[in-house]
């Protein structure tokens, strides 16, 4: 399963790597436009004369450029199918989103279509969800993201668009200090050492914001616990490991080791992740780890901050023996509301967003791969293309952490900020998330195959 | 019908109204609470009932039980820090002299500005690079730096005295009310007797500002032990749990870690934990109040 996964990622990067190289801008629409200008491959419901608003939830649309055209994007191509319907665009940017939408489902008062982050499962199980199987664009997703849109062979979600994070590195300090991209531990430990050296944070973090502390800690365990075994997240759930192990251990005392040689900013515990944004793209520190978003964000403050913009990199984090394995993910989840008034309309509002229009600048932007096979992309940005090409070479799978109750996920994490904040790493400590993890199993949904 | 059961008809339905909406949006999802404190519930799924479960493993977890001794705590500074001073302030507040306009102005203001608005403020003040450190550097204390909202030793202490800080202009204020609710003509009474300052304080002033005491004593108790912004605003309870108070954790316990049946047992415990304690508080002071 985990190699057919591998190889459909592969196989989706190559093609749009080796098409990455020939392609205009925007994305390549293979699909053949109708006499309405909208597309084949875009919904051709019977148009409804009758005008109508539909609600569109979501927590991740804000000011930025690629977000924006992803909104006008829909409208416009929605505005082809339905003239008379009008989008009205429910957003709660942050993690109130994620609350609000339970009480709205709890309540019927959720938008007719919605974005969720990995609830698929979940809210499939209880009847919040719309079948969408019989879509189009269903037949072609990714099989590596299963768990982000099916549950019981039913699909469910539109995956967004398929997400790696890792280290960002800043390609003129490494360049001038004559250091080569690491490849294992001990290699980037004598970056950081260099990098110190020179008078440069080797690391920016922004621990205030929980979820980068989060990303960062999954970040290196996926390498440690797959090195030990390749179903480290399975074993956890069956308890065959522990997070007592000494795959949590290393992650923590190399964290340590860190802290001690002053390898992270002073900082990292106060300020957020657009500060420590900020401190790496100001030149002030060498690295940073961040999803895909941040080539937009250096553009962005380059533009915006007077910071002198230089060549981004991306390497993943390694185990001591120099072990890589990445962790994909889906950020978004597009579903329908099994109780929206609207159900032609909202699916036709899904099949929008699936079309490669829409879903292709999206993607582009945000510097993911299409979880619809097939679609053809540019990535105009050559740090994201440094982003896709290490993906495309390096063995990839689902975050071990999908196997673990939110509850021994925040212990995790809450013994890693304690460690980034100087304390000594208590290996006792991890006897919490372990008695979380036993506790709550219950409330994990194993992740389909 | 009579008099008497005609009267007691036009009661009930004067009542009924506000009975139903207070049965609707107090009682039932009050009663519901308690339910779903006996079972395993992540908002989505159905609850699983699991009997006493939650209560057993909240003598367990070493994060609210952390969180719990963090609570107390703020309380007690509270108690004896905040209150005392408090009344200080009062009692000079009270005097007459140029400034006093000024100086009670300066008091009240953190009380009125949003408790986020102030967190939001003294976190970046307090940051390594903030304003604090950057004052003690100047001074030749430089040693001292540090980040006081990213270390775990410093964390809490911090965010006492910041409750501290923003508690103070609200205390002296009702104690303020208190002593100006003192006739003169008993201060006056005691120096004729021949009191010194000292003792007119204790024998007049303490025992008159009993009704202020025990309203300033309860506000500080509900206070400390419901203290949730100024933590949530500035540390999120970090680092790892060293900020953590009781209604912090359950507010995590629910909303970032989907157990909300554990929650609702954490705050159903803390629900019954205040009532008693302001019970026994309240049976104190009262006891002392002075009829003027």
């Amino acid at each position: 399963m985990k190699k057919r996964m591998t190889l459909l990622m592969s196989a989706t990067l190559l093609i749009s790597m080796a098409l990455s190289a020939c392609g205009g801008n925007e994305a390549q629409n293979t699909a053949t436009p109708n006499k309405n200008g909208s597309v084949e491959s875009a919904p051709a419901s019977a148009s409804n004369d009758d005008a109508f608003t539909i609600r569109i939830g979501a927590w991740f649309i804000d000011d930025r450029p690629y977000m924006q055209e992803f909104k006008a994007n829909t409208e416009k191509a929605y505005k082809a199918v339905y003239p008379n319907g009008t989008i009205q665009w429910d957003i709660t940017l942050g993690d109130t989103y994620s609350d609000k939408l339970k009480a709205e489902l709890a309540s019927d008062t959720a938008p007719d279509v919605f974005f969720h982050q990995g609830q698929t499962a979940k809210f499939g199980e209880v009847g919040y969800l719309a079948d969408l199987s019989g879509e189009s664009w269903a037949g072609k997703l990714n099989p590596g993201t299963k768990s982000s849109y099916l549950y019981k062979d039913v699909v469910y979600s539109l995956p967004m668009g398929v997400a790696s994070s890792g280290i960002w590195y800043n390609k003129k300090i490494f360049g001038d200090l004559g250091i080569q991209v690491p490849k294992s531990w001990s290699e980037l430990e004598k970056a950081f050492s260099v990098i110190k050296a020179a008078g440069i944070t080797p690391v920016s973090a922004g621990f205030k914001d929980i979820w980068t502390a989060q990303m960062t800690f999954n970040l290196w365990m996926q390498p440690y616990g797959n090195e030990s075994s390749p179903t480290y997240g399975k074993d956890l759930y069956e308890g065959k490991k522990t997070l007592e192990g000494p795959e949590v251990q290393a992650v923590m005392t190399h964290l340590q080791e860190m802290v001690e040689k002053g390898y992270l900013n002073k900082t990292a515990l106060s300020i957020d992740w657009p500060q420590s944004a900020e401190l790496f793209t100001s030149g002030k520190a060498a690295m940073i780890v961040q999803g895909p978003w941040m080539p937009g964000t250096a553009k962005e403050n380059f533009q915006t901050k007077g910071h002198a913009a230089f060549d981004l990199g991306y390497f993943p984090f390694t185990t001591d023996k120099g072990y890589a394995k990445l962790s994909i993910g889906v950020d978004q989840s597009l579903s329908v509301n099994a109780k929206t008034k609207l159900m032609q309309q909202a699916k036709d509002l899904v099949d929008v967003i699936a079309s490669p229009e829409v879903y292709g600048p999206f993607n582009v932007g945000g510097g993911t791969v299409p979880a619809i096979q097939g679609m053809q992309l540019n990535y105009p940005d050559a740090a994201l293309n440094d982003l896709l090409k290490v993906v495309e070479e390096t063995d990839s799978g689902m975050g071990y952490e999908s196997y673990l109750p939110a509850s021994a996920m925040t212990s995790l994490v809450e013994t890693f900020t304690k460690v980034a904040s100087g304390i000594k790493f208590n290996p006792k400590d991890l006897a919490e998330a372990q008695k979380k993890l036993e506790k709550d199993k219950g409330t994990v949904i194993v992740p389909a195959e | 019908m009579n008099n008497r059961s005609r009267e007691w008809w036009t009661g009930f339905l004067f009542i009924l109204p506000a009975t139903i909406l207070f049965i609707a949006f107090v009682y039932y999802p009050f009663a519901q609470s308690i339910y779903y404190s006996f079972t395993e519930w992540d908002s989505i799924r159905p609850a699983k009932y699991i009997g006493l479960d939650n209560y057993a493993y909240l003598l367990e977890d070493s994060k609210m039980l952390r969180a719990g001794m963090n609570t107390l705590l703020v309380t007690v500074f509270g108690l004896a820090i905040q209150n005392p001073l408090s009344l200080l302030l009062a009692v000079l507040l009270n005097r007459s002299f140029r400034t006093r306009a000024f100086l009670r102005t300066a008091f009240y203001l953190p009380v009125i500005v949003s408790l986020v608005v102030t967190s939001i403020v003294w976190g970046s003040i307090l940051q390594y690079d903030g304003l604090l450190n950057g004052l003690l550097e100047r001074i030749g204390l430089a040693d001292w730096s540090r980040d006081w909202l990213g270390n775990s030793h410093t964390v809490f202490p911090t965010i006492i005295a910041m409750t501290q800080w923003q508690g103070l202009g609200y205390c002296a204020v009702i104690y303020l009310a208190g002593l100006q609710s003192i006739p003169q003509e008993l201060y006056e009474a005691a120096k004729i007797d021949g009191a010194n300052a000292g003792r007119r304080f204790m024998h007049v002033t303490l025992p008159l500002l009993m009704p202020a005491i025990t309203i300033v004593v309860f506000l500080t108790i509900i206070g400390g032990l419901k203290l949730f912004d100024i933590p949530y605003v500035m540390t999120g309870g970090g680092p790892g749990s060293s900020s953590y108070t009781i209604t912090l954790a359950i507010y995590n316990a629910a909303f970032r870690e989907n157990t909300y049946g554990y929650a609702i047992a954490a705050g159903i415990v803390l629900m019954i934990f205040i009532m008693i304690v302001t019970l026994i508080q309240l049976r104190i002071t009262r006891r002392r109040e002075v009829e003027i």
